[in-house]
């Protein structure tokens, strides 16, 4: 036994060691919450993650007392593309690379992408009075101020098809652009995504240093705000660590001066101590080696095993240092069978929780699953001989409270049994008034801030709803662009009818090889020997040469592909449109005003095509979450009845072991229910979590192995509390979810513990003081 | 008798003397514009694409606030102003306007650029762009800016700028690399209470 204990300190600090070294460790929320069930949402996800979008910063500049200063901004976009990990900066809304781009790209394409619908264009293109039109219009073009690039242009487009297109695009735009001339707003792409914390920290701490130091030099009274996903993942990052840190220590100290005041020895101390850390340790360790990586949620919601864990030592000691030495191992061997139902129902609880298919409760499930394991090992095989030549104590906890509640509910048991019946059946009753929450976004409040800051900046530029698209999917670039082509049909449909005010999609940039072929062969057809004629003169009406412009000739016929035009600067406006992954591409084609149910109606059928609503992904996955919440509450309900049935072969045996625990959860829903309290799935997280743990003082209770009831509870009573006070730490997080947490399980293990003795009948009711 | 004829003699000698010491610097000290500047232009355009030259007439405006504003009167109203950082552009035909922001991509901000400097008489910024040469006669001098970066395939970007003796500009032209050509017959215009009200309306028009 001398071997065992050595072993044991001397292996931990390398288990500590291993522990620091080997964590990776992930914070964002999507990855802990987000269960794409479609392989779609399950790569926009990733898209939103790791893609485009998760590189870009919005920043915008300027103040409403005066307009934004040009030089000013320049300056700026110049050195911010000097950071260290930027990739690029642009002014949104900027055009002329754009136009540069098109000048020099389109133009050889013009008899490509001039239409969509190239039948009915062409015979209004190729109209003797269109042609006059064009003529015109080409004059003008060549005396306007863009004259060099339309020279540029018509030596190989002459009829400006290439033009045209982008005109119409321009005045898609014209109304969508909200021109705001107090500020500028630049896009900051970078290399790495948003979720590569250190990185984005030192991107964004230089961002505000050159904006300041440049502020100065130009006397400027712009102001800074910065938007994107790499925003919103490094504040959730600072406050989840900061959360961590902050609760780990709390908690740390708060148990520990619990375990202190209820046990008064620094021995007893540090040996549960090293229990603890080597039960976080072990957790930690194994999480990692099955999912790769802890998600920041996981230790957070992980330190409130400590919580948990600490019951079983508790239980050990309490039991163990009342008998005499030589007692000791035997005592603990007792109650030891009490001690794993509590924790095979415990461990059914995270079981549960681990089955409802959200990414992060699984490894909640698996760090607490191994937590508790562990933790059971250590004290039936290690903690008995650390106690061993500890002295005997007529009681551990002079909780002299406990001995008059315990006495006062054997004496009124009856009484206060009906009185608890009375309230259920009124809470029952109240529950039907329960609200649930419909929004997945109440549950972080704590991005309230940033997320009005981006509505701000947003409202500046143009008026797209981004959390509201159609998503078109298919396995390779040319079926998207087809798929997409036969989408724009509908959609123009549907603006005609008033159901949409506009649309953007791929077009006029892209279209696909085989509208391209088509567009091409068709052009070729309409130029009759009639239609250059009828040009010609109208060039000549105008002054134009007909020599150079005269020939419509738009050979040779090359296609413009997507892969090419995504390494042009036009790739940066697009590409967040398109997402290219090895087995499937997503298109995305932005919505403005629009009736949302008829879209979504329209596409319900289409297995390739989906009106997609992040807000309505969002409540739809509230709904499902809280479908699934409930679902994980009974089943997890259901298989910790079944195993008491089991083990006492007495339904009413179970059902007063179970009571405590469900009695304290629809209280709890009651009074939020008559304060107007939205739940939440997490919310019946939390209840799962006290269900677990309430009914681990059911069995102690109901089995009371130690043959003493008020040792029993006395033990117990030091289990609430260490649990209690692990979650409530949980209170202080600048995150709501954990706050959720606390709430829930604080109150919820207070009232299973006080409703026991009025419950359970204990056969031997020795009330020791 | 002698003494007659000498003084007489440097009394001929002395104009030539002083129109020998007409430099690149006097004449655009001179162009530099203590106030604003109106100056009546007509322009010949001879462009490849065309079959004939085209001849329009207006006015430019310029202001010590840095306002550049072309103002075309006939064939038809077409308006060019030049704004701090920002080009606009307005065509009465078609009621179209336009603005965007100078940048070097901007083909037209070369055009605009130089004109800009020549008006102002900012022979820094010049220097940078092109190598100008200088040349005078008794009664006229010329100069020419050839840009210092060009394509190889095509000929560099050329502006020669002439005015009479002691006078400022009132002709130039603008030769395109594809050799486009712009011509401006100058004249500077008296400035009145008026020029200001007109350039208002201008900037009204333009910003819409």
């Amino acid at each position: 036994m001398q071997k065992l204990k050595s072993s044991f300190f001397l292996l931990l600090p390398f288990l500590i060691a291993i522990t620091f070294l080997s964590i990776n460790f992930k914070t964002d929320l999507s990855t802990f919450f987000i269960a794409g069930e479609t392989a779609e949402e399950i790569l926009l996800a990733s898209e939103i993650q790791s893609g485009t979008l998760s590189k870009r910063y919005i920043l915008s500049i300027g103040s409403p007392e005066s307009l934004a200063d040009t030089r000013f901004i320049n300056t700026l976009t110049t050195i911010f593309k000097n950071i260290k990990g930027v990739n690029d900066v642009w002014l949104a809304g900027e055009t002329q690379s754009t136009i540069k781009t098109i000048s020099s790209l389109y133009k050889h394409h013009a008899a490509q992408l001039y239409s969509r619908d190239p039948q009915t264009d062409l015979a209004v293109i190729f109209k003797p009075e269109n042609l006059q039109k064009r003529a015109e219009a080409l004059k003008a073009a060549l005396l306007s101020p863009q004259s060099d690039i339309v020279k540029q242009i018509v030596k190989y487009d002459p009829l400006l098809l290439s033009l045209t297109s982008f005109k119409n695009l321009s005045e898609q735009f014209k109304p969508s652009l909200k021109k705001d001339h107090h500020y500028q707003n630049l896009i900051l792409e970078t290399d790495k995504s948003g979720m590569e914390f250190e990185t984005h920290v030192i991107i964004q701490q230089q961002i505000q240093t050159i904006f300041n130091q440049q502020k100065e030099k130009f006397n400027s009274p712009s102001k800074l705000e910065m938007t994107g996903v790499p925003v919103f993942a490094v504040s959730t990052q600072k406050r989840m660590q900061s959360d961590i840190t902050f609760i780990s220590i709390l908690s740390s100290f708060a148990l520990t001066g619990l375990f202190f005041i209820l046990f008064r020895s620094f021995r007893v101390l540090f040996w549960v101590a090293c229990l603890l850390i080597t039960v976080v340790c072990s957790a930690v360790l194994i999480t990692q080696l099955i999912f790769g990586f802890v998600h920041g949620m996981t230790m957070a919601i992980g330190t409130t095993l400590v919580g948990i864990c600490i019951d079983y030592p508790i239980h050990a000691l309490v039991h163990g240092q009342v008998s005499p030495e030589n007692q000791r191992v035997n005592a603990i061997i007792k109650i030891f069978p009490s001690m794993l139902m509590g924790g095979v129902t415990t461990l059914i609880g995270y079981f549960a929780l681990g089955l409802s298919g959200y990414p992060g409760f699984q490894q909640v499930a698996v760090y607490a699953g191994t937590g508790i394991l562990v933790s059971l090992a250590l004290t039936r095989y290690l903690l008995p001989h650390l106690m061993i030549k500890t002295q005997q104590q007529a009681s551990c906890l002079k909780l002299n409270l406990l001995s008059v509640w315990l006495d006062f509910c054997q004496r009124w048991q009856a009484a206060l049994l009906s009185l608890l019946i009375l309230i259920s059946l009124g809470c029952f009753y109240v529950l039907g008034h329960l609200t649930w929450m419909q929004d997945l976004q109440e549950l972080t409040p704590e991005l309230n801030d940033l997320k009005v800051i981006d509505k701000r900046i947003r409202s500046r530029m143009v008026s797209m709803e981004p959390g509201r698209f159609i998503l078109v999917h298919a396995k390779n670039v040319e079926q998207v662009l087809q798929r997409g082509e036969q989408v724009y049909k509908i959609l123009d449909q549907l603006k005609t009818q008033g159901d949409l005010s506009d649309y953007f999609g791929l077009y006029p940039w892209v279209l696909s090889k085989q509208q391209q072929q088509i567009n091409s062969q068709l052009f070729d057809k309409a130029v009759t020997p009639a239609v250059i004629k009828q040009w010609q003169q109208a060039l000549k009406l105008q002054g134009l040469s007909v020599h150079h412009l005269g020939r419509l000739d738009y050979s040779p016929h090359k296609f413009l592909t997507l892969e090419k035009l995504l390494t042009t600067p036009l790739g940066r406006l697009l590409s967040n449109q398109i997402i290219i992954h090895p087995q499937q591409v997503l298109l995305i084609i932005w919505l403005s005003q629009h009736n949302s149910a008829r879209l979504d109606n329209i596409f319900s059928n289409d297995e390739n095509v989906h009106y997609f609503s992040q807000r309505d992904m969002l409540n739809k996955m509230a709904v499902d979450y809280q479908h699934r919440a409930q679902i994980m509450l009974l089943a997890g309900l259901g298989l910790i009845s079944l195993l008491l049935m089991i083990r006492y072969r007495s339904l009413v045996k179970t059902l007063q072991t179970l009571a405590p625990a469900c009695l304290s959860a629809v209280i709890i829903l009651a009074l939020w229910s008559l304060q107007g309290v939205a739940i939440s799935f997490l919310h019946l997280v939390g209840f799962l979590l006290v269900t677990a743990i309430c009914v681990d003082y059911g069995i102690f209770y109901q089995e009371n192995r130690g043959e003493n009831i008020a040792l029993t509870y006395q033990a117990m009573a030091a289990s609430m509390l260490t649990s209690a006070l692990a979650f409530g730490c949980l209170m202080i997080s600048q995150t709501k979810i954990l706050q959720i947490l606390a709430e829930v399980v604080t109150s919820g293990v207070i009232l299973g513990f006080l409703f026991c003795p009025i419950v359970i009948q204990s056969k031997s009711i020795k009330t020791k003081k | 008798m002698t003494k007659l004829i000498n003084f007489l003699l440097f009394l001929l000698i002395l104009p030539s003397l002083g129109f020998a010491n007409e430099s690149l610097e006097t004449v655009f000290a001179r162009m530099k514009p203590k106030q604003a500047i109106a100056i009546a232009y007509q322009e010949k355009r001879s462009m490849g694409l065309f079959t004939e030259d085209m001849v329009s007439q207006g006015y430019f405006y310029s202001t010590p606030e840095n306002i550049l504003l072309k103002s075309q009167q006939t064939p038809s109203i077409e308006i060019m102003g030049v704004v701090g950082n920002q080009l606009y552009y307005y065509n009465k035909n078609d009621n179209q306007r336009y603005q965007t922001q100078m940048s070097d991509d901007l083909p037209i901000s070369l055009h605009i650029n130089t004109f800009k400097s020549l008006i102002n008489g900012d022979l820094i910024a010049l220097k940078k762009q092109y190598s100008l040469e200088f040349s005078n006669t008794d009664n006229q001098w010329t100069i020419t800016l050839t840009a210092k970066d060009y394509d190889e395939e095509e000929q560099p970007f050329k502006v020669i700028m002439q005015g009479l003796a002691k006078q400022a500009a009132n002709y130039l032209l603008i030769i395109d690399p594809d050799n486009d050509r712009s011509e401006f017959t100058l004249k500077p215009q008296k400035i009145n209470d008026s020029t200001e009200k007109i350039i208002n309306q201008l900037l009204k028009l333009l910003k819409g």
